[in-house]
């Protein structure tokens, strides 16, 4: 059925660039989202970037602990 | 159930009937009933052997069972409510409800659903049915920690092909899900429209089907270390008990989401029904749920901090679980937002769920203190920690699932559930529930280990408080099934298509009970 693909819908908005995919996972590992940035969000992110930056945000997220705790522990 | 009788299902699909009915079926909600028929039978079986350890426990001394048949219980009673009753009865409400919520037909592999189901009952029976070979059941408790799972006898075996089986059923069900969700919504139904539900079950069945093999692995190197001359976890042939426990906590802590995440959606459901508002912060509970999914990851080795690792490693698990505080309280935040200045009523669904909120956030937060390592190190394997994830599981996925079952139960029978019983349910369950699990943390910080059949004679009060609460909340179930087969049995108010005034949803365009097929033209959602 469509609505699985929408992101391949004719009159789709702009792609969100890499930027953009990135503020809303970032967003996403707060927890927290304004409804008019959800809404610029589900018309312009494409679900393979948002798992893209999601493994990225995850890694960065994975450094900057241990980073931390470097810090703390020296 | 009475809301896919006979006679319906004859009317339009001829087909086997009968006990063949039952075996051949490929219709979600047949399916989905029998996960959850054999989910409560599974729960009433762990609550058996639950109320033989408190039995065992009300006193000091040994008066009940030996204590290698406790050591089987406490194994058993763990593995049969993880693996037999809260999964099972998630995928059945997953099974009953996705299809409904997203104007789907049905799921999109419907045979592959028959047989998920189906290889449930052969390993339940693997694993109730250990307790009779000889050596009796597993008891190295439910995580199976190498070296004790290494030496026990063929009840092991039989638990880690139950394992197998169970871990294939759940991937199976698992794809079922994501295909369905992804695929088979109705136009218009983008991915940020759907409901809440369908969004945490998506993002449960991934967590599934990244963790199960890894169980599956872990348990596998178990057999081959016992019969096939393997040494992974064998430290004279040079392998590692520890390595047992990172892998099983890889599986094991998202495995805790997968049993809390579904429950999440649910209560996501029932609050703005009864709120009469719709859900507060709605894409801010689906990132909040991708973000638990995804640090759920990272965090393992907080369930072995006493095994001793380099303080680097205890502070990045200590740092990473307490992060997960952030979106969980999120989540938490935006249900009372929900609540606030909503039209509240409390019909039963709606207490189960404030209800859920209550406990579980005192789970949520004896999990942060154990979360810090010098503390964890003290409470590690004390009923502190008994204390603390039953007030997650219980308190949080068994109340969700009692809240979603009262909630959904005129949408299967087309009879709404007793208030007066479904409220007694409720009130016996919460107090009886806090008798027995709140002074479990007065026990654990005062010392008591976890897992021992008899005990210092300091600890009898508590010990005694808990027995009687937990025989009050074993009976206090029954009440349940008297709720349930009140309304199958069709006695009852008759429920309308939406049979609670604030509830949304494609589920309740449908007729109460939902015919035996329903959106077979796929409705257009605005």
């Amino acid at each position: 059925m469509g609505a699985g693909r929408d992101g391949a819908r004719p009159g789709t908005p702009r792609q969100a660039g890499f930027w953009a995919t990135m503020r809303a996972v970032l967003w996403s590992f707060f927890g927290v989202r304004k409804r008019q940035a959800w809404l610029d969000d589900a018309g312009s992110l494409n679900p393979l970037a948002v798992a893209a930056a999601g493994v990225l945000a995850g890694a960065i997220f994975i450094i900057t602990i241990v980073v931390v705790v470097q810090v703390v522990l020296a | 159930m009475a809301a896919v009788t006979h006679d319906q299902i004859q009317a339009h699909h001829p087909g086997p009937t009968g006990l063949m009915r039952w075996l051949t079926t490929t219709n979600h909600k047949d399916i989905g009933t029998l996960y959850m028929i054999f989910s409560f039978i599974m729960f009433l079986s762990g609550g058996v052997m639950a109320l033989t350890i408190r039995a065992e426990l009300f006193q000091p001394g040994l008066q009940v069972v030996q204590p290698e048949f406790f050591n089987q219980l406490t194994t058993m009673h763990g593995l049969v409510m993880v693996f037999g009753a809260i999964m099972p009865a998630f995928v059945g409400f997953a099974n009953w409800m996705i299809p409904l919520m997203i104007g789907a037909s049905d799921m999109a592999f419907a045979r592959m659903n028959n047989w998920s189901f189906w290889l449930l009952p052969p390993a339940a029976i693997l694993l109730l049915g250990s307790f009779f070979v000889p050596g009796g059941a597993s008891a190295a408790g439910w995580t199976l920690y190498a070296p004790l799972s290494v030496q026990m006898g063929m009840g092991m075996d039989m638990a880690i092909f139950a394992i197998h089986i169970m871990g294939i059923s759940s991937i199976m069900g698992a794809i079922n899900i994501v295909v369905t969700v992804l695929n088979m919504r109705a136009p218009g139904m983008t991915l940020m429209k759907m409901p809440m539900f369908c969004w945490t079950w998506l993002i449960t069945a991934y967590l599934l089907i990244a963790v199960m093999p890894v169980l599956a692995g872990a348990v596998t190197m178990i057999l081959t270390d016992r019969h096939f001359g393997t040494s992974f976890f064998n430290a004279a042939g040079g392998g590692d008990p520890v390595m047992y426990q990172h892998i099983f906590w890889f599986f094991g802590h998202p495995e805790v989401y997968i049993m809390i995440l579904p429950a999440f959606g649910i209560v996501s459901h029932i609050i703005p029904a009864f709120a009469r508002k719709p859900l507060f912060g709605y894409a801010s509970m689906v990132y909040a749920t991708a973000s638990i999914a995804i640090l759920s990851f990272a965090v393992w080795a907080h369930h072995m901090f006493a095994t001793g690792m380099p303080a680097a490693g205890q502070l990045f698990f200590m740092y990473a679980t307490m992060l997960i505080a952030v979106p969980t309280g999120v989540k938490v935040f935006n249900w009372v937002a929900t609540m606030w200045r909503g039209a509240m009523s409390f019909e039963t669904p709606m207490l189960w769920a404030t209800g859920f909120i209550f406990v579980f956030t005192i789970g949520g937060f004896t999990g942060l203190i154990c979360a810090i390592a010098p503390i964890d190190i003290q409470v590690q394997d004390t009923y502190y920690v008994v204390a603390h994830f039953h007030y997650v599981l219980v308190a949080g996925s068994l109340f969700a699932l009692f809240a979603a079952a009262y909630y959904w139960l005129p949408k299967w029978t087309g009879r709404m559930p007793s208030e007066r019983l479904g409220k007694l349910h409720f009130w016996c369950s919460m107090v009886f529930f806090n008798i027995t699990f709140f002074p479990m943390h007065f026990l654990g910080l005062a010392g008591m280990p976890r897992r021992i059949p008899d005990y210092a004679l300091q600890f009898a009060d508590f010990n005694a408080m808990a027995s009687v609460g937990a025989f009050g909340f074993g009976l206090s179930q029954l009440i349940f099934i008297a709720v349930v087969l009140k309304c199958a049995r069709g006695s009852g108010e008759r429920a309308a298509a939406r049979a609670w005034e604030g509830a949304e949803g494609l589920e309740w365009t449908v007729p109460s009970p939902a015919p035996h097929h329903t959106f077979e033209e796929a409705p257009v959602v605005k």
